[in-house]
């Protein structure tokens, strides 16, 4: 697990027959990858902002993400890569 | 019924990370060799891993063990989601730590559907509603006590019932330090007494228990309580604040001893204001590298409120060692509580009520920006110790 601390952009759906919001597209460093799963999503008070955290996967790769609902801006917490 | 999920830090990993599941993984409270494992997944403890170990000997025992820090607002978000869970089916749900609960259904519509199909939907929902990864373990019985020693029953995943048809056959298969309460301490008290397995102690008359073996009303609580009634349905009121950390890097050396002991009064201070109290008493706490302890108490005379005052105190204490040897857990706390409501500062005492103030302003700009945004000097650039921890125990604060 690597701890990145850095934004990101996203692509997310919002569906609402769901009632789900979901990830999709996470794009770090030039790279884009596609997200297949939700593992958890858990609101988080940090101080007086409340974050969304999102545990999402790809096929190979596992991201930690959290999304500022005060700034709207999202960041990319930890990531686990398979490959290495 | 009282509910275990099974393996929980690990279990919400693998929850979280699907790449994770079926594969053996354990929590560490630190990823380094001498970290403690504080969650190993059910895959891992088929290789023999098990709580309290050394990620050394994890490592010895499964080479490809994957080790992950401990990631606790992830471990409360899913506590406070099987709570509400919990709660659609009574609102007596007692949390007893992080990972497990009680829940009683005494006079609730629940029950008359059948304690066990509830059992078996709770085990559904929680797959449905929190993880698919989540599991837990299920005991039912009359009380606490033998709803407990249900759960443990079998594991993973597991869903039992004790009731007085089959509770001979269950302590049968048990061992005393197999029940709840019952440690090596209390398992050779016992056996003293002639007390060699749970059918003895179930054998046992409450007379002898209470006069010969516990030397208290205690005995008279087991007895019932081995037979089902219950004796622990009991609230504590708090009686104290506290934090502890074990050291990366044991030392003796006073100044870095100072460093750690301010951060923990920082945050035991912390806990104890946002629940409106002040203190008298403090308390620290030594294990040394060889094995032994040591520890002291103290009284105030006056009021205990801010970190410093706290700190000040502890740091006396501290310096009271009777020998200088390296550390390897240290621990403070502050007992006789008073709440803030009760008192008023002396009349004259303009020095200490400026204090206070300044330290109820900290507080409220450390609540909006975040724990540690503003910190006493001393504990600058210590971002890595005494770190934010799951209590292993009582849960209450999640809902104060």
């Amino acid at each position: 697990m690597i701890s990145v601390k850095e934004h990101i952009s996203v692509i997310v759906i919002f569906n609402e027959k769901t009632k789900m919001i979901m990830p999709r597209t996470i794009k770090w460093k030039e790279r884009n990858y596609t997200i297949t799963k939700i593992g958890f999503h858990y609101k988080e008070q940090r101080g007086r902002v409340l974050f969304h955290i999102f545990s999402v996967a790809s096929s190979t790769v596992y991201m930690k993400v959290s999304l500022d609902t005060e700034s709207l801006r999202w960041k990319l917490e930890e990531l686990y890569d398979t490959a290495y | 019924m009282h509910i275990d999920l099974n393996s929980c830090f690990a279990t919400v990993e693998q929850q979280a990370n699907p790449l994770l599941r079926g594969i053996p993984i354990a929590v560490a409270a630190y990823a380094g060799l001498s970290g403690c494992v504080i969650s190993p997944s059910i895959e891992a403890k088929k290789f023999g891993i098990k709580v309290g170990m050394r990620v050394k000997e994890a490592k010895y025992l499964l080479e490809d063990l994957i080790i992950l820090p401990p990631d606790p607002p992830k471990y409360r978000a899913i506590h406070k989601l099987f709570r509400e869970l919990f709660k659609t089916y009574s609102p007596y749900v007692v949390p007893k730590s992080i990972d497990e609960a009680v829940i009683d259904f005494t006079n609730t519509i629940a029950i008359k559907r059948g304690l066990y199909v509830v059992a078996k939907e709770i085990k559904t929902r929680m797959k449905q509603e929190i993880g698919e990864w989540i599991s837990c373990s299920i005991g039912i019985s009359t009380n606490r006590f033998l709803a407990k020693t249900a759960a443990s029953l079998h594991k993973p995943d597991g869903l039992d019932i004790i009731t007085h048809k089959n509770l001979i056959a269950v302590y049968k298969n048990l061992q005393l330090t197999d029940l709840n309460g019952i440690n090596r301490r209390f398992e050779a008290r016992l056996m003293a007494n002639g007390i060699r397995t749970p059918i003895d102690f179930l054998n046992a008359t409450a007379e002898m228990l209470k006069k010969e073996v516990f030397k208290s009303i205690c005995g008279y609580d087991w007895y019932a309580r081995l037979r089902g009634f219950e004796v622990d349905d009991v609230s504590f009121e708090r009686k104290s604040f506290g934090q502890s950390y074990a050291l990366h890097k044991f030392t003796d050396e006073i100044e870095e001893l100072s460093r750690i002991l301010m951060k923990l009064c920082e945050k035991m201070g912390r806990r104890l204001r946002k629940a409106l109290f002040y203190a008298y008493g403090i308390h620290i706490s030594c294990s040394y590298i060889d094995g032994t302890f040591w520890h002291k108490a103290e009284k105030s005379q006056t009021k205990l409120y801010t970190t410093l005052e706290f700190f000040q105190k502890a740091r006396t204490l501290l310096k009271k060692q009777p020998e200088k040897k390296k550390i390897t857990h240290l621990a403070v706390s502050c007992y006789d509580l008073n709440l803030i409501s009760t008192f008023q500062l002396e009349l004259f005492d303009q020095k200490r009520k400026k204090a206070w103030n300044t330290t109820s302003a900290v507080d409220h700009i450390n609540n909006r920006y975040g724990e540690f945004t503003i910190i006493p000097a001393l504990i600058m650039r210590m971002d890595d110790e005494v770190i934010d921890r799951v209590t292993f125990g009582n849960v209450q604060e999640l809902y104060e």
